[in-house]
């Protein structure tokens, strides 16, 4: 709820400024007329998009990592299997816990589990 | 005269840009041709490796160079970023999807998603330096002018076209030098002699590149021709080739540490050189230095900025790629973030 609420408040902010120096875009110094250059609308319009597109696809993967990754991250703290992992720092992915070893990992779940009073 | 020092010290961050970001988009470049996912592990094990601690450092320059542009130059500026905002546009959109590319190809596991990941890195990792490359052969060419509207002319000619490819060109050999002495760190021979090979493929591409633009850039950008084939330009790329030959010979010998110093040695001559066959001007024949030059109270504090800013930056950066070359750098893997955890829970002694 904060969260979003932060996001809103700069948001709101960041129009009351843009808006509020119309018709200027330096205050007093140069109209937003004589600023725009001679660009057709039209490829303004497809760069706009291209942005907006980009930028969906990249914060839906980003949510969509991070979700999975707490998902994975609750189900390994679950079964103590956080234990150990082949120490190769190449193996599937390098934030979560491994796929293969949550399943594999109970005779371990000891050795490290001692730390881990939840 | 204060003008000058800040034309010089956007050279400098060019070069510094095209030496660092350059061996970046190199990475990438390796990237995108390793084949498929059986054939292209290893090598795109290394690259990933090797870039991961430093590949958003490697881009600070890009920043750098667009603040004293607009701070320092406007007029330069607004020149360039109006008759030739496509090719930036889509630039600036290949550095963002190569960015999120890179940063969301490890946390994927299916292979499939990696694979679309992965393309969007190594495809942009391509198509950033092509473009950088020929607005910059557009800007040599004098197409462009203050005043200049938008065109594709302006940057799909010949020169710019060949100053792309030889951007390309450039990144792909910087990232095999880097690649090769990054192999020798983590211990693989087989890698070592891929990136080495590929090393020498791409600076011959490179002279046979150079060779085409002589040809090309005769008549078609007749100014920085000229600067770059006689008197103090002759003489900077001379020794950029002689640097090129040397680290071609270095990686032979596998001397990686001297082979990485002479490639990046040769690509900043280069661009120093480029530099100086356009003095006096920024854009050849048309916007000099000082017609170009903002306010000098805000040149004086640009300046100062700038001072403070090699202060601050420069040893943490010098710190950083030491640390990187000294292998101190790993990922944290799995059990460094449990330890962690496991230390700090039963609230013992630190």
């Amino acid at each position: 709820m904060a969260g979003a609420a932060c996001l809103v408040t700069v948001e709101c902010g960041w129009i009351t400024t843009e808006v509020g120096r119309q018709p200027w875009i330096v205050y007093e110094n140069m109209r937003v007329s004589e600023a725009v250059t001679d660009t057709r609308a039209s490829s303004l319009w497809a760069m706009l998009g291209i942005v907006i597109v980009v930028y969906t696809l990249i914060l839906g993967t980003f949510l969509a990592v991070l979700l999975k990754m707490r998902t994975r991250w609750r189900a390994a703290d679950e079964q103590h299997a956080g234990a150990d992992v082949a120490g190769t720092p190449e193996g599937d992915t390098p934030y979560g816990p491994r796929r293969t070893t949550a399943a594999a990992a109970p005779d371990h779940g000891t050795a490290h589990g001692d730390g881990g009073g939840q | 005269m204060i003008q000058d020092v800040m034309a010089w010290v956007l050279l400098a961050a060019v070069a510094a840009y095209a030496c660092a970001g350059g061996t970046d988009y190199g990475a990438g470049f390796w990237d995108l041709f390793a084949g498929g996912a059986e054939r292209g592990k290893r090598p795109r094990w290394l690259i990933d490796h090797a870039m991961e601690p430093v590949w958003e450092t490697n881009n600070v320059w890009l920043i750098f160079v667009l603040v004293i542009m607009w701070t320092g130059f406007p007029v330069l500026f607004q020149t360039i970023f109006t008759a030739m905002w496509l090719p930036l546009a889509l630039a600036a959109v290949g550095l963002v999807l190569r960015g999120a590319g890179f940063a969301l190809r490890k946390p994927m596991t299916r292979l499939a998603r990696r694979r679309i990941y992965g393309a969007a890195f190594a495809v942009s990792s391509l198509l950033v330096p092509f473009f950088l490359g020929a607005v910059v052969g557009g800007l040599a060419t004098g197409r462009v002018a203050p005043g200049t509207k938008a065109s594709a002319d302006a940057w799909a000619n010949g020169t710019s076209v060949l100053a792309g490819l030889l951007t390309v060109a450039a990144t792909a050999f910087l990232g095999a030098v880097f690649l090769t002495a990054d192999a020798r760190r983590f211990d693989a021979p087989d890698l070592v002699h891929y990136f080495r090979l590929r090393a020498w493929c791409s600076l011959g591409v490179i002279a046979v590149l150079a060779v085409v633009g002589l040809a090309v850039t005769h008549h078609d950008a007749h100014y920085v021709h000229e600067g770059l084939t006689s008197g103090i330009g002759l003489a900077l790329v001379l020794v950029a080739a002689v640097s090129a030959v040397a680290t071609a010979g270095l990686l032979y010998r596998t001397a990686t540490g001297w082979a990485r110093i002479t490639a990046v040695g040769s690509v900043a001559l280069v661009v120093v050189a480029w530099g100086l066959a356009q003095r006096p001007y920024l854009i050849p024949t048309s916007l000099t230095v000082d017609q170009a030059a903002g306010a000098s109270t805000t040149l004086r504090w640009l300046l100062l900025v700038t001072a403070i800013a090699m202060v601050l930056v420069g040893p943490p950066l010098v710190l950083l790629y030491r640390l990187d070359t000294s292998g101190a750098l790993q990922p944290l893997a799995e059990n460094d973030l449990r330890r962690t955890a496991a230390n700090r829970d039963p609230g013992t002694d630190r």
